[in-house]
């Protein structure tokens, strides 16, 4: 499995796999970075820039791993969200 | 008090309008169906969630608890709202499972995950709850709108309680979640224009950047300018051990639901989002944003500091006025006219909290409540005209616990933290493991309420323990928590198959979901063999 560019289906991207091991891990660096980056900047301080150019990385790189599997996990909902509706309003109603 | 001249008078004016008037726009979106009302018929693509879930968090009362945490540990006093960072996680985990689980709340989310009786005690719990959860926080930013209306204009406290109350009622009544949503997106954009301006101003009047480090060294504070700076190890009161355990505690946290108090009203934001991409990009934009204007913030916030290093914080009335020192900073220091706009902003920020909180605690009401236990048939119709009804229901319930909440604020806070930290564990745990079932959650929160009084108040007053502070309290609790969480679940029954796999079939939750997985992989194989 490539880390950018995989050809996610419905079936694989359901499955927990290796990149979203890898931006739940990225992902608070990211927060860190842009909270203390961000203050740094507002102060003044050089090293806020780099802690935002970091920040900035992260999340792209987040995006470039991420979002395909995210689209494919979303198309694979919309295909059994409406079963899986009808199955909620029925038990809202005890009649599941 | 701040003296108004037509040109700011016009700025409220016009405002207030704007926003009434574009919430109302979206009644008749409201009141298409109960979907509608509450959760914008599941189709909002992932910037309108967003902006919301940064707004709605953007209340009168932040600047006011930052404000104090600033004035007493310098810059570093933002990671006190760190919290927010559990979005970090969740969004790539347990946002994406709540997501798929379709549940319009979380109480209605226990009774999917778990059972029969164990599952409906639990909606039932949640849903009570969080009503009265609401009801506080309506209560809470009411009475710190109150605070600023009578900084600005004398006015008593009630006024800012009752009457911009009021406001936020006019269309989150007629209009819903739509309306809040809507009227979310432009106060966002208003409450962050207004954040950076008042951090400009700050910093202009205390003599820039330069003149902030200058003051703070003169009066030996510049250590206030560090973010990292720390009490000690673990001693004092902002040590590196209460840091960690405020990024343990939120990025570890957001595997799990609930593990943050701001979980219960992100929720309603997540379900709102169109696909489950949505969802998740929703909730980690929103909450970077949070974090982005923290900082922000705290450039102002630091300039008063500087600007007034000496107040005692000890003393009460002098902690009051530091706590406001933000919004000093805005009616003194801006303008004709910027001040007017100022307010505005304040309006701003406060209705956004406010129409949230109203139209989720009517959720939980109307969805948990009404529709599940008390009339199962109610048409869409009905439903959403026990929505409006619960609005304000919940609002007047808010005017009550604002005017007390003086006296009920530490029972109040403490009530929010046990939320956190007794059931920290459990709430992660619900949601990787398969095995964690209704009982072992259920009597975990049931003894986590009496442990919590023991452990931070009761056996402290008998000189039993001591008084810990916040970060021993959460790991304390979190441990004597964990041995009643563990063996209950572990020596009553799991879940049965059945519900565990319509669960798994919907919400496809990751962790330890082995045996729940390959009975769902089983069954799919044998529907497909079937002719």
């Amino acid at each position: 499995m490539r880390l950018v560019g995989e050809p996610w289906t419905p079936a694989s991207a359901d499955r927990w796999t290796y990149h979203d091991l890898i931006v739940s891990i990225l992902s608070p660096l990211a927060f860190v970075a842009t909270a203390a980056g961000s203050v740094y900047v507002a102060l003044g301080e050089a090293r806020g820039w780099f802690l935002l150019a970091a920040a900035l990385g992260l999340g792209l790189l987040i995006w470039a791993i991420i979002d395909r599997k995210l689209r494919a996990q979303s198309e694979a909902f919309r295909e059994r969200e409406e079963a899986h509706k009808a199955r909620l309003e029925d038990r809202q109603t005890w009649e599941g | 008090m701040v003296a108004f001249q037509p040109l700011d008078w016009f700025w409220v004016g016009a405002y207030t309008v704007l926003t009434v008037v574009l919430g109302l726009a979206f009644y008749f979106l409201g009141k298409r169906s109960a979907e509608d009302f509450f959760i914008a018929g599941r189709g909002l693509p992932w910037w309108l969630p967003s902006t919301s879930v940064y707004a709605t968090h953007t209340a009168t009362d932040t600047p006011i608890w930052m404000m104090g945490s600033i004035y007493r540990y310098g810059v570093a006093g933002i990671w006190l709202g760190f919290f927010t960072a559990w979005a970090a996680i969740s969004a790539f985990v347990s946002t994406k499972i709540f997501r798929r689980s379709l549940a319009y709340t979380h109480a209605e989310y226990q009774a999917l995950r778990f059972g029969g009786l164990g599952g409906e005690l639990l909606r039932g719990w949640f849903a009570g709850w969080q009503i009265f959860i609401q009801m506080f926080i309506l209560g809470w930013v009411g009475i710190a709108m109150g605070r600023v209306a009578h900084l600005a204009f004398g006015w008593p406290d009630w006024v800012g309680l009752v009457v911009f109350g009021l406001v936020g009622a006019v269309y989150t009544i007629a209009a819903g979640f739509w309306g809040a949503i809507i009227a979310d997106v432009q106060q966002g954009i208003v409450a962050f224009v207004i954040i950076v301006l008042v951090s400009v101003w700050g910093a202009k009047a205390a003599g820039g950047i330069g003149g902030i480090r200058e003051r703070l060294a003169a009066s030996g504070q510049e250590w206030k300018l560090d973010p990292f700076h720390f009490t000690g190890l673990f001693g004092g009161d902002f040590s590196v051990f209460w840091f960690a355990t405020i990024l343990l505690v939120a990025i570890i946290g957001g595997i799990g639901m609930g593990s943050s108090i701001d979980w219960y009203i992100e929720a309603q934001r997540i379900q709102s989002a169109k696909t489950v991409r949505d969802a998740s990009w929703a909730m980690w934009s929103g909450a970077l944003l949070i974090v982005v204007r923290n900082s922000i913030w705290a450039v102002a916030m630091i300039a008063f500091v500087a600007l007034f290093p000496s107040f005692d914080l000890a003393d009460p009335s002098q902690a009051r006025t530091a706590e406001l020192g933000w919004y000093h900073i805005g009616f003194e220091t801006f303008p004709v006219g910027l001040v007017g706009f100022f307010f505005a902003a304040i309006l701003a920020i406060h209705l956004s909290t406010v129409s949230g909180s109203m139209n989720l605690g009517a959720l939980y009401w109307t969805r948990d409540i009404y529709h599940h236990y008390i009339r199962p048939q109610a048409t869409q119709a009905q439903l959403v005209r026990v929505g409006r009804i619960s609005t304000g229901v919940i609002l007047l319930g808010s005017f009550v616990y604002g005017s007390i909440i003086g006296n009920i604020t530490e029972w109040l806070i403490f009530a929010l933290w046990i939320m956190v930290a007794g059931v920290w564990l459990p709430n992660i745990l619900q949601v990787v493991w398969w095995r964690v079932n209704a009982w072992g959650y259920l009597v975990t929160w049931i003894a986590n309420l009496g442990v919590s009084w023991l452990v931070v108040w009761i056996l402290p007053a008998l000189g039993v323990l001591p008084t810990f502070h916040e970060s021993f309290q959460f790991w304390i609790l979190m441990a004597l928590s964990a041995l009643v969480f563990l063996p209950v679940t572990l020596l009553t029954p799991p879940e049965p198959m059945d519900r565990l796999v319509q669960f798994y079939d919907a919400a496809r939750p990751v962790g330890w979901w082995g045996p729940v997985r390959r009975e769902w992989e089983r069954r799919q194989r044998m529907a497909e063999a079937r002719p």
